[in-house]
């Protein structure tokens, strides 16, 4: 009989004991997602090139080795497995100085290779480039290149590298 | 022994009836709570982000409790007490929305953790959480759960020079969405959801 009341009462009460504070906080998830009809090919950096360290091959001019260099930039392009892309790039570019009136001129040099290993990576030679992605959609890209410092003043010198990827 | 039955009978009849005037013994120490607040920080990621899906294939993008895109949100709030967490949405429940065409959604399971052991690190937190059966998204939980043995004495109301001891309690949310039919006036584009989570003290009274 005891039991049999207890029960009773804990069923009739408990659903008016719970009453929150009228003072609540909100906070905002959000939860997004691209719906695509094509695997997108994209690039990623995975290092930058840095030309601390680099070569001096003329009293003006530096290089750092898209193939032996560790300063060398490297770059992973991702997109569908075992697809075809064309890759196109501007390969001179003039730095201008941040601080100062010099400019710095470089002219880049890419090598590839559909796995990460630098050292079997080939040189490409051309600006437009076709490549094969590997089985797991991806495919690697050194970045080094020739540095001359023509007309150069102490400073900083900052540019960027334009390139554009697309399936053929 | 037949008089014995029907007294049995007639009190069990008197205790239905006075049971609706019954009461529970419940103390209520929100009051000793003060002026002290629940305080929130997001974690990162804050975006529960699933990259892409390839519409027309069973492509599914799965986020899980322990990875490092779930999204999390730290409370602070004191030990002794207890919380209320409600989760509503923006968007309709349980899809991703295009952000161009409401009409057009696309399958999304959210799912939600919880950990109150007083974990002081996200990866603690996510080896103790306590992942919520799916359809449940209210949750009354103690600001730090006792481990075990008898209750805690009441808290010590508070007062100037007091510092009132505080603990964490974690959320996590993850899920997956997929796979997308364009059978469903679903077309290429960013779908997303926005989910409102509610924390307030709970405190029980009439």
């Amino acid at each position: 009989m005891k039991v049999l009341f207890s029960i009773l009462i804990s069923v009739i009460i408990s659903p008016s004991l719970l009453l929150q504070d009228p003072i609540n906080d909100v906070y905002n998830i959000k939860v997004k997602a691209r719906v695509v009809s094509e695997y997108p090919v994209g690039l990623v950096t995975l290092q930058h090139m840095s030309i601390d360290g680099g070569a001096f091959t003329g009293i003006n001019e530096l290089y750092v080795s898209p193939i032996n260099s560790r300063k060398a930039g490297l770059m992973r392009v991702k997109g569908r497995p075992g697809s075809l892309v064309r890759m196109s790039y501007i390969s001179k570019e003039t730095l201008p100085g941040i601080d100062g009136d010099g400019y710095v001129t470089i002219r880049y040099e890419m090598s590839g290779y559909k796995k990460r290993i630098q050292a079997a990576s080939r040189l490409i030679d051309n600006e437009d480039f076709e490549f094969t992605l590997n089985k797991d959609g991806y495919y690697y890209l050194w970045m080094g290149g020739k540095v001359i410092m023509g007309n150069v003043t102490p400073g900083k010198y900052k540019g960027q590298f334009t390139v554009e990827i697309q399936y053929i | 022994m037949r008089h014995h039955k029907k007294a049995y009978f007639i009190v069990l009849i008197i205790c239905v009836l006075v049971s609706k005037h019954a009461y529970c013994q419940q103390i209520n120490f929100k009051p000793l709570a003060g002026n002290t607040r629940i305080q929130v920080s997001h974690g990162y990621p804050s975006t529960l982000y699933f990259d892409y899906l390839l519409i027309d294939t069973e492509m599914i993008r799965s986020i899980s409790l322990e990875s490092a895109d779930a999204a999390w949100l730290e409370i602070q709030a004191p030990a002794y007490y207890d919380i209320t967490v409600d989760i509503d949405w923006e968007t309709p429940a349980y899809q991703l929305q295009n952000i161009y065409d409401p009409n057009a959604t696309i399958p999304f399971n959210l799912k939600f953790a919880y950990a109150n052991q007083g974990e002081e690190n996200v990866s603690d937190a996510k080896s103790n959480a306590t992942v919520l059966p799916g359809g449940f998204f209210s949750i009354t939980i103690p600001v730090n759960k006792r481990s075990g043995g008898l209750p805690r004495p009441p808290p010590t109301p508070e007062f100037y020079g007091h510092d009132v001891p505080k603990s964490k309690v974690w959320l996590f949310f993850f899920g997956e969405t997929g796979p997308v039919n364009s059978g469903h006036m679903v077309s290429t584009g960013t779908y997303i959801a926005n989910i409102n989570v509610n924390i307030y003290f709970s405190y029980y009274d009439e």
